[in-house]
């Protein structure tokens, strides 16, 4: 073979060897393309995942608070209706004082002139 | 294939391997990165988000108690007010009683007399004149109650002539009492003075009715 035939020979396999160098590397900003849109998508799921999570969590505390409050809301309230109950029977027991009471005023026994 | 060559040939395989590998290396630590970085935002805003509905939560739930306890207030209030309607109605009714039976050892035509007077003497006190005419209007029924000697002694106590006008009102009972040219009147009757005196009417009722007796 003679030099010149050589030197095309070489030549060839350069440019075959940069071809090759080309397509790995344009493969492998593929791939690292695909590896970002895969990441955008897990990331997309991430953030579903997590607005669920706290309409969920959201919803736990809003029946929580309102539970106890209506809890406590309802002892108070019991609490009340008793104390209720029992201030109506001492008024009830004690209506014919309160009556002379109105009387002495009305009657204008107070001893006091009014005008 | 000439030695120069191949030796090309292989240094163009490594540094095309290792663009390819530093092009991964880049990406995976991207990847890695943002994932890294979008975990630690969604934990940082559920912490927030969290905090909020929690606040908001608790002042639901306040406000809850709150709405109750002012229910519970309303069942107190409800009850003195019954209460207090309940003895000033009772009162009205307790006035026949009285008309018959008198009140604390003292004959209703006394109490009338006192109203009288009461009134006769607020307006005497007020007139510039030396003596005053006045008359006295009231029911039919408690007409029957006021004599002349009653009405001499009123006179004489509250400085000014009073007689019994013949003109009758409807009223539970009292009296009104004014001067002849009807320029001043002094209202007793006991409906009229409910209500003038219905504040201290309250406070009085609701110290008999709910005030602790040890007190």
């Amino acid at each position: 073979m003679n030099l010149r035939v050589m030197a095309v020979e070489a030549l060839k396999e350069i440019k075959k060897a940069e071809e090759e160098a080309r397509k790995q590397i344009e493969g492998a900003k593929e791939e690292a393309a695909g590896m970002i849109r895969e990441a955008e998508d897990e990331l997309k799921k991430l953030e579903a995942e997590a607005s669920k999570d706290m309409e969920r969590k959201a919803k736990e505390i809003a029946d929580k608070y309102t539970k106890e409050g209506e809890e406590e809301g309802e002892a108070i309230l019991r609490e009340a209706k008793e104390g209720a109950e029992k201030l109506r029977a001492i008024a009830e027991s004690r209506l014919e004082n309160a009556v002379d009471a109105v009387l002495v005023r009305i009657l204008g026994l107070n001893k006091q002139v009014e005008r | 294939m000439h030695v120069g060559a191949s030796e090309i040939v292989e240094r163009i395989k490594a540094e095309a391997r290792e663009e390819q590998e530093r092009i991964l290396r880049e990406a995976r630590a991207q990847v890695e990165n943002r994932i890294k970085n979008a975990k630690a935002d969604i934990e940082e805003r559920k912490k927030r988000f969290i905090e909020t509905e929690r606040r908001k939560a608790a002042e639901n739930k306040d406000r809850i108690i709150r709405a109750k306890r002012l229910d519970a207030k309303k069942f107190k209030w409800d009850i003195e007010e019954k209460a207090i309607k309940r003895a000033l109605e009772e009162a009205l009714k307790r006035v026949q009683h009285v008309k018959k039976e008198g009140f604390r050892g003292k004959s209703y035509p006394s109490i009338l007399a006192g109203l009288i007077k009461d009134a006769a003497l607020s307006i005497t006190a007020g007139s510039e004149r030396s003596s005053s005419e006045l008359e006295v209007v009231l029911s039919a029924e408690d007409a029957q109650f006021v004599t002349e000697d009653m009405l001499k002694e009123v006179s004489g106590e509250a400085g000014g002539e009073v007689r019994l006008s013949e003109e009758r009102i409807k009223t539970a009972g009292g009296v009104i009492v004014r001067r002849s040219d009807g320029k001043i009147e002094v209202n007793n009757t006991f409906e009229e003075r409910m209500k003038r005196f219905y504040p201290e009417l309250r406070e009085d009722i609701v110290k008999v009715l709910f005030h602790d007796r040890k007190e």
